[in-house]
Parts: structure tokens; C-alpha cells; sequence
């Protein structure tokens, strides 16, 4: 049948009964409808077939009955009118109750039955809850259960099944087993315990909620808020703990940077509470996982809180955890509150770039691009003459300098040889030049110009197998050559940011180039120029060589993008952009594989998502979408998590996976892509994840929010050392539910009593009568 | 038999120099590697030509004494010349009238904002008019005389003195001022001292050996500024 009323305007199941539920009690109601409640009165359901198949049906029913009384009359030729009669009116009867039975009436029997209500005890089990202020040096969770139990609460209450009773901290859940509670909960959310219950078992089935919590919540909640959440159910608060602040020394503000550059100070500025002391003095210590690096001693008056400074210069890059502790006060109730975390991640200072040439255009185009980038710090040296050394040129031009070699040479995070042959700089600065590119990530530049790469010099030089192209050096084919990005060069991280603004088509074209034989393995191309006779040539070339990278440049025109009959203010901001990108990929000290891993953010606290993004490129750093991507995040305590990462659709070589934080400190994230068995690269990265502290910052109980929320919802607050009287100030009231059952007619055995009676009678009086 | 010899001996002669040869090739520079002053054809009826033998003399010293490989002679060309902004150094110099239009002035700006350096020499009697002229390239910036401190006067050759005195013409010091544009000098302004006069052959002026040194070396710390900045 269809799911809509038959019987009268009925609205829905639930809403039916609650209508009609009084007026059926204690009486029968017949129906048709065996998934419908009846209507309260029996006079409706004489008119009550509305539908127009049931009018059919019953139409038809009636039409069967008359053929029937006829075809009956018709054989019961031979009988007598009353015997004809008896037999005609006994099969009428038959059909009907047959008839009955199969449209399945039934009968509706009106009934009520009385419901227990619910009570929900919800016990704090949150990190506050470990602080030992109750009596006998009993921790609030301690003395909690311990009255609880003594005094058979659950029991008392007349709680009545399994599952009534909760414990929460970020959130409620029922819990059985009271007496194993413990008090690790990170945070406190008073309107998440108070809504779990409300939410499960329904309003109108909780009596009442018995909240035994110390007050504190750490989301910020009102008693407003909590008493919202209950619903309009009263919520006795039980109130554990002392509402006076206990004596304690709270580090109670810090302010450190997040990210500091290497070689600068970061300051660390905190702030010292004591409460329910004198005069007292502390020393406050500034660790670095277990190192200690400074220590300053505070003076505190009531009242007054101490002012500190720290500062440290951090010369290490990477993320570190650092340590803010001030040594305990005597008698101090907790220490929880005496220690802050913070994570401050150590980056790469301003670009340090070493700038080796000589006077010419190139250089001095070169040089007006560089010269204004924030964060990239150049220092030149210029050969200006055969007879005597380098000139450095900061902070003004100084004659004869010696190049920076060994810890001086190493501070830079690229170098540029310009236009020199390797004579001039000598083949020991060629040596650690070399070194650093292999051992430290010093990224190299070499550019283009007739006494370096016109000429054979470097050939055979520590640099000469470290760049990208196979000869060092290579005849200058002078002809008018148009730069071109390749596809390499638009998917390269170094170009990934400006090419689309670079349009070098646009540009000026170049004078020439120097021909440098082909790439070597792993090197790539990023700009090409058109030669008349050779096609395509590399024009801008790139190779990794361990972490570092080398760049070569092929041509020493470019300054014709600035300076030239078809140059204009376009392709001078082509020059510089072209350039800056160049050297600052050159210059920034990076892992780049083809697995590049970021995160939403370096500082997470426990219970916190990371969301993991990762971005797989193949060895053209095309974007790869059919990777599988793996993700292992390594916890402080060794142990290791597999993240599940999933591509992004419609974002090509895009993957990302989240991961649940549970414990405090450094973890580190490995994340690694194959296709097949190929191995596509991997990446690492840090994160630090910071303890919840909230649930110290306030140790005293907040009585005041317990009895505001009691008074809300028309309950009763109570301290600890009276939760006995809670059962008396409790009296749920059992309530009475009114319910109606429906029997089918066809199923009673009067029903089949009378069928077969009547099939019995019909029988016998043939029999008797003689009939057939 | 000794043919055999000799023309096995030609063969390994040329196999031996083949190499060398195509190193030489090698060497081949571009020619933006090339140093080369341009003289400006200015307007106004000053005699723009004079000191002809002073840029010769001042590229040789260029490509003597620093690693500035420098051509053998200058380029001559007008304000609106397309091929002006191929030469990183223009060097004007005159006794009289210098004028610019504004579509000259409009090249010779764009000329130094984009990285060119203009050189004007005063050869006695051009300062009122290249005053005047100045006006019409920078027309919201003014010449300033650089102090003895400046780069200019210590990036090769130290002038601690400031400019040189090489022709007394006015009486009194000389004077080296500029207009620069974000830090870098783009027109070097050399008044009261004649700098190409000392930079002409020496039966031209018969300037003192000693004048001539320090007007070359001036010359010198000139280009190496402009080829450095």
C-alpha cells in the first residue's frame, strides 16, 4: 500500500499517537491499514474509504457477492426456497469472512505503560582533575570517584542500564568502568560533555545530569553556553577541587617568535606569577630540548608579576624545540603551569651571494637586477686590472682583497663567476669552491664571456665536472639569437614563479652565444636560443649536484633586454625578474627532489589535524598524478604513523593526507612517491606539536560557573563532601507512555473458528440435503 | 721513399696544428665583450668633434690598464640613434652651444635610466648652455656635485682630491657633478678641468706628462664606474 494515510488525516506515525492516544485508551478501534494508526472515532471509519482503488476493490467485492448469490441460487435448483436460502446466505457469509481476511483488517486496542527515566553522571577526567587539592593530598579525580563509589551514586540515582555514565575532557563518552578513569584529557569542553547524553538518550527521556567537574573549561564555554546545551535538562553540578587559588607560580604569558633567521636574535619575552606567597624568588630556565642556554632569576611580589627577556641567536637551520621552565616554588600545589614550549624554525637568513667578474655591461646589468632584492645580499669582487688582485667592492671599492676563502668562502649560499678566467681566481678558490657545491649545497653560477667561457680555462679545473654542460668552454657563435623558455623551464621551480610573466618572445634578441656541447646527464635546460645553423641551443642550463645546484649561461647579452634599440621598461623587468629568479633558486639551500611536502603550518597542538600536501614532479618537474604517494610520520618517541595520501582531482601531481596529532614534540614527516617501481623522489620535513597547558592556567575550581549553570537549568549545585544528598534533591518521576497494538483479524482464532464453521456448516447441509 | 717521408710529415705537421687552430677559434669573443666610447652628435652648434685624438687615447688606456677589453676607437652617434643604446659610455665635450630637443632629451633619459652612463665634458664655454640642456633631460632633478668620497674617484685610480685640474680655464677647482638615479651615477657632469684635452695626444696640447696621466687615469676610473655600476 502507499505510504500515505488511508484512514483519516493521519500526519506520521509518532505524531498520530501523540494525537490520538488519549481518546483510544481502553477502547477498540477497527482499521484497514496495517501500517496505519485508527482514527479515535469508529463513525468516521464508516465513511472512511477515500482512495479510489479501495472504492474499486470494495465495488468489486460487492459485484463478486451478488454473482456469487446467484450462481449459488442457480445451483441449488432442486432444494427448497428456505433450504436454497440457508445455504445462498452461509456461502455470503463464508465469502465475507474470507473477504476479511484477506484485505486484512484488523483491530486496534488502545494500552499505556509507565518509563524510567534516565539520569547521566558525566565525571571529568580532563589533565585538571590530576591536581592534588582535595583531602589526604587526594587528586580531584581521586576524591571524585572515591564519593562516588562510597556513596553508590549510580545506584542511588537509579540510573537503570549500562552507559550512563560518562567520562569527558574534548568529549563525553559513556563509560563502565568508573574506577579506571584517569585524568589525561588535554582539554575541557563542558558543552560537549553536557550535549553527548542530551543528544543520545533524547531530552525528554533524561530526568536530570550530574556534572562532577572542577569547573574549568578550556574552550571558553558560559554558563550560558553549557546550560544551552542541556536542553532543558537540569544539570546538578558537583563542584571538585578548592575555589581559592592554591599557593602556585604560573609562567603566565610568553611571547616567542615562530620562525627566526639564522645569525639574528629572537627575543622571548615571558611574564612570572606567584599567587599566595610573599616575597619569593625563582630561577627560570631557557633549554633547547636538554640543553640549557641561559638562566635569569626572578623576583616576585603578590601581585606584581616578573618581567623577563630572553634572547638567543640561533646559527643551526631546521625547527627546535625550546623550553621556558621556572624552577617550583616550596609547597607549590602543581608545576604544570610553571613550564611553556615553543617551536621556533630557523631559516635561511638573507641570501648570501659572492659575485666574482670583472667591468663589463653583463656585470653591471647584472647588478642593477640583483642590487635591489631584499633578502639577497650581494658581496662583488671585481678584477679590474692583470696586475693586482681582486677589488672588493663593499662598502667601497678597496684594491687588492683577498677572496673569501674557507669559513669566509662558506657563509655564502651561492657564488657567481662571471667573465674570469680561472687563472684569476687560482686553482685552490676553484677547489673549495668545488667542495662547498659538493659537501655544503654552495650554489654555482657561471656566466657567460670571453675570458672564461670563450676561452679553454676551466677545463680541467675542480669546476669543470660540475657543470651542466659537457665542455666548459665553446666558440662564440655571434648571430642574432632569441631566447625561448623550455618545457623544462616552465615546469623548473627556479622559472615556476615568473615565466608566465616573462614573455621572452617579446625581448630583444641576443648577439650570440657560447657553444657548449650538450648537457650532461640530469642537467636541463631552461632557456634555449635559436642558432641559424644549429637549431636550438642551451641557452640556460641547470644541474643538481647533490643538494647543491650549478647554472651556467651561455651568453654574456642579456643586458640587451635593458639597454638596446628594441629594448623598453618590459623587457628590462624581464631581465630582472629572469635573473632574480635565477640566483635566489641558486642561493636558497633547499631539498628538492621531485617530492616537495608542505603543511598548513609548522606549530600544531595535540589533537590537532596536519594537513599534509604533497607535489610529485617527475625528472622534467612535470606534474605526476599517478603516484602512489606515501606519507610516514615518525612521533618523538620513535614510533610511526602511516598517512594516507590521496591525489587531489583536477590538481595534477597534487596529493594530500591528514594526520591526527596525539603526542607533544618534534615528529618528522617522510614522504615518498614511486610510479611502479620507479623511484620518483622523497622529501622530509618537520613539525612540532605543542602540549595542551590550558588545563593549568587555572587551578583553582570555578565554583562560580558550576552554580550559574546549576541555576540556569533549575538544579542544584553541590560541593564534593555533600553528593550524598544528591539522590534526595533527584526524584525522577516514571513516565507514562500511552501506546495502541493493532491485531489483524485474520490471525485471532475466532476468526478462524468462525471460517471453518461456516465452511463446516455449508458442507454439512449439502450433505444433508443432498446436494452435490 | 723520402717523398713518403716528408709528405707523412706534412700530414702530422697539420694533424699537430689542427687543434691549435681550432682552439684559436675558440677565442673568438662576443662582440659585447668589446668596450667601445660613443660621441655624441649633439645639437646646438658646438663643436661636438673636437679632441679627436682624446678617445683613442683614453680607450688604449682603458685596454692597457684594466681587464676592459676596449676597442681601438670610438662610435659617433646622434641623440635619436638607434645603435646609442648599445654603448654603456657616451661622452659629450664642446666649447660652445649643446641643445637638446625634447625627443632627444627623451632618448638621452631613457638612454641612462637603462643603464647607460653619460659622460659631458666642459671644454671651456659649454657650461652655460649644458646648465641649460640639463634641464631639458632631467628637468625634476638637479646636478650635484659629488663628494671627494664618491666612487668615482677611488674604483680604479684614487683621487682623493676629487677631479683632477688639467686646463685652467675659469680659474678656480674643478667641479665632477652628477645626477643619479637610485644610487648610481648616470651623467658625469667634469667642469673646470678639461678632462679631454688631457686625454689628447701629447703634441696636441703639450700638456705636461703628469696632467695627461692624471686626466687618463680620471678617464679610466670613469669607464670602470660605468662598466661596474
Amino acid at each position: 500500500m502507499g505510504a500515505g494515510p488511508r484512514w483519516g488525516p493521519l500526519e506520521g506515525a509518532r505524531r498520530a499517537y501523540r494525537l490520538r492516544a488519549a481518546p483510544l485508551r481502553g477502547r477498540f478501534a477497527l482499521c484497514y491499514n496495517p501500517g496505519e494508526r485508527p482514527n479515535a472515532a469508529l463513525s468516521q471509519l464508516v465513511r472512511l474509504p477515500q482512495s479510489p482503488f479501495i472504492l474499486a476493490v470494495a465495488v468489486l467485492a460487492a459485484l463478486v457477492a451478488l454473482g456469487l448469490v446467484a450462481l449459488s441460487w442457480r445451483t441449488l435448483a432442486g432444494l427448497s426456497r428456505p433450504q436454497r436460502l440457508a445455504l445462498t446466505a452461509g456461502r455470503l457469509l463464508l465469502f465475507a469472512v474470507a473477504a476479511v481476511g484477506v484485505a486484512d483488517l484488523g483491530v486496534w486496542r488502545a494500552s499505556s505503560h509507565t518509563l524510567q527515566p534516565y539520569l547521566a553522571l558525566l565525571i571529568d577526567a580532563s589533565q585538571s582533575m590530576s591536581i592534588a587539592d582535595e583531602a589526604g593530598g587526594q587528586t580531584r579525580l581521586e576524591a571524585a570517584l572515591a564519593q562516588c563509589q562510597a556513596q553508590r551514586l549510580p545506584d542511588q540515582l537509579g540510573t537503570r542500564a549500562a552507559g550512563l555514565t560518562y567520562s569527558f575532557a574534548e568529549a563525553a563518552h559513556p563509560t563502565q568502568n568508573m574506577e579506571r578513569l584517569q585524568a589525561k584529557g588535554q582539554r575541557t569542553d563542558l558543552v560537549a560533555a553536557v550535549s553527548a547524553p542530551v543528544e543520545q538518550i533524547g531530552p525528554q527521556d533524561l530526568a536530570a545530569l550530574v556534572l562532577v567537574c572542577d569547573g574549568q573549561d578550556t574552550e571558553g564555554a558560559s554558563a550560558a553556553d553549557i546550560a544551552g546545551a542541556a536542553q532543558g535538562v537540569p544539570v546538578y553540578t558537583v563542584g571538585v577541587g578548592k575555589p581559592e587559588r592554591p599557593r602556585d607560580l604560573e609562567l603566565a604569558q610568553m611571547l616567542a617568535p615562530k620562525e627566526v633567521a639564522r645569525g639574528e636574535q629572537a627575543v622571548i619575552a615571558a611574564q612570572l606569577r606567584a599567587y599566595g606567597y610573599q616575597r619569593v624568588r625563582t630561577r627560570v630556565l631557557l633549554r633547547r630540548g636538554d640543553e640549557r642556554i641561559e638562566a635569569r632569576a626572578a623576583e616576585l611580589s603578590p601581585g606584581q608579576p616578573a618581567r623577563l627577556q630572553f634572547r638567543l641567536t640561533p646559527r643551526e637551520l631546521g625547527l627546535f624545540r625550546y623550553s621556558l621552565r621556572a624552577e617550583p616554588l616550596a609547597d607549590e600545589l602543581s608545576s604544570r603551569n610553571n613550564e611553556r614550549n615553543f617551536f621556533l624554525r630557523v631559516t635561511q637568513a638573507d641570501r648570501k651571494v659572492l659575485v666574482l667578474d670583472r667591468p663589463r655591461q653583463e656585470f653591471a646589468a647584472l647588478r642593477r637586477a640583483l642590487e635591489p632584492v631584499e633578502k639577497l645580499s650581494l658581496t662583488i669582487y671585481l678584477k679590474k686590472d692583470r696586475a693586482s688582485g681582486f677589488w672588493r667592492e663593499q662598502p667601497s671599492p678597496q684594491k687588492d682583497q683577498p677572496l673569501p676563502r674557507g669559513d669566509k668562502l662558506a657563509q655564502y649560499d651561492a657564488v657567481i663567476i662571471g667573465d674570469l678566467a680561472s687563472a684569476d681566481l687560482g686553482r685552490e678558490v676553484l677547489a673549495e669552491i668545488a667542495s662547498l657545491v659538493r659537501s655544503k649545497g654552495l650554489g654555482l653560477a657561471l656566466l657567460g664571456g670571453p675570458q672564461g667561457m670563450g676561452k679553454v680555462t676551466y677545463a680541467g679545473t675542480p669546476l669543470a665536472d660540475l657543470l651542466p654542460f659537457s665542455a666548459a668552454a665553446g666558440s662564440y657563435q655571434a648571430a642574432a639569437a632569441q631566447a625561448r623558455i623550455s618545457q623544462a623551464g616552465q615546469n623548473h621551480p627556479a622559472l615556476a614563479a615568473v615565466h608566465g610573466d616573462l614573455n621572452l618572445g617579446s625581448l630583444p634578441a641576443l648577439a650570440g652565444l657560447y657553444a657548449l656541447g650538450s648537457l650532461r646527464p640530469g642537467a636541463q635546460a631552461l632557456l634555449t636560443a635559436n642558432l641559424p645553423a644549429r637549431g636550438a641551443v642551451p641557452l640556460v642550463a641547470v644541474r643538481r649536484v647533490g643538494s647543491a645546484k650549478v647554472l651556467a649561461v651561455a651568453t654574456d647579452s642579456t643586458w640587451r633586454w635593458v639597454r638596446s634599440e628594441h629594448a623598453g621598461e618590459q623587457s628590462a623587468a624581464a631581465h630582472a625578474a629572469l635573473w632574480r629568479a635565477l640566483i635566489w633558486w641558486l642561493a636558497t639551500i633547499e631539498a628538492e627532489h621531485g617530492v616537495l611536502v608542505q603543511l598548513d603550518r609548522d606549530t600544531y597542538t595535540v589533537g590537532d589535524a596536519v594537513r599534509i600536501v604533497v607535489t610529485v614532479r617527475d625528472q622534467d618537474f612535470a606534474p605526476v598524478s599517478d603516484a602512489q604517494v606515501t606519507a610516514v610520520v615518525q612521533r618523538p618517541d620513535g614510533a610511526k604513523d602511516q598517512v594516507n595520501c590521496y591525489a587531489v582531482p583536477d590538481a595534477s601531481g597534487r596529493y594530500e593526507g591528514t594526520y591526527r596529532t596525539g603526542a607533544d614534540g618534534t615528529h618528522k614527516l617522510t614522504v615518498k612517491a614511486q610510479r611502479g617501481a620507479a623511484d620518483l623522489g622523497s622529501a622530509a620535513r618537520e613539525f612540532a606539536v605543542e602540549p595542551q597547558v590550558e588545563e593549568f592556567r587555572h587551578p583553582e575550581m570555578n565554583r562560580g560557573l558550576l552554580e550559574d549553570v546549576a541555576r540556569r537549568t533549575r538544579a542544584a549545585y553541590l560541593p564534593l563532601s555533600r553528593v550524598a544528598e544528591l539522590p534526595k534533591l533527584i526524584q525522577p518521576q516514571p513516565r507514562r507512555i500511552a501506546s495502541a497494538e493493532r491485531t489483524g483479524l485474520a490471525h485471532t482464532r475466532p476468526y478462524l473458528l468462525l471460517f471453518l464453521a461456516l465452511a463446516a456448516l455449508d458442507w454439512g447441509l449439502r450433505r444433508r440435503w443432498g446436494v452435490g | 721513399m723520402g717523398r713518403r717521408i716528408a709528405l707523412l710529415g706534412l700530414w702530422l705537421l697539420v694533424w699537430a696544428a689542427w687543434p691549435a687552430t681550432h682552439a684559436h677559434a675558440q677565442l673568438a669573443a662576443s662582440p659585447d665583450a668589446e668596450f667601445r666610447i660613443a660621441r655624441l652628435k649633439y645639437g646646438g652648434g658646438g663643436d661636438w668633434y673636437s679632441n679627436r685624438s682624446s678617445l683613442p687615447n683614453l680607450l688604449r688606456a682603458v685596454r692597457e690598464r684594466t681587464t676592459i677589453k676596449a676597442a681601438e676607437s670610438e662610435a659617433v652617434v646622434s641623440p635619436l640613434d638607434p645603435e646609442l643604446s648599445s654603448y654603456p659610455y657616451l661622452y659629450a665635450t664642446g666649447h660652445g652651444m649643446i641643445r637638446f630637443t625634447q625627443q632627444e632629451a627623451a632618448a638621452l633619459r631613457r638612454y641612462m635610466l637603462s643603464g647607460g652612463f653619460f659622460h659631458v665634458d666642459d671644454n671651456f664655454g659649454m657650461d652655460p648652455h649644458f646648465r641649460q640642456a640639463v634641464k631639458t633631460l632631467f628637468p625634476d632633478r638637479d646636478l650635484v656635485e659629488l663628494p671627494y668620497s664618491h666612487e668615482v674617484y677611488h674604483c680604479f685610480y684614487q683621487f682623493p682630491q676629487g677631479l683632477p685640474k688639467i686646463h685652467e680655464h675659469y680659474g678656480g677647482p674643478p667641479h665632477g657633478y652628477g645626477i643619479l638615479d637610485q644610487g648610481r651615477v648616470v651623467l658625469f657632469y667634469s667642469y673646470n678641468t678639461d678632462l679631454g684635452d688631457g686625454w689628447e695626444s701629447p703634441e696636441v696640447h703639450n700638456d705636461p706628462p703628469d696632467k695627461r696621466e692624471a686626466a687618463l687615469r680620471m678617464g679610466v676610473n670613469l669607464v670602470v664606474y660605468a662598466l661596474s655600476h
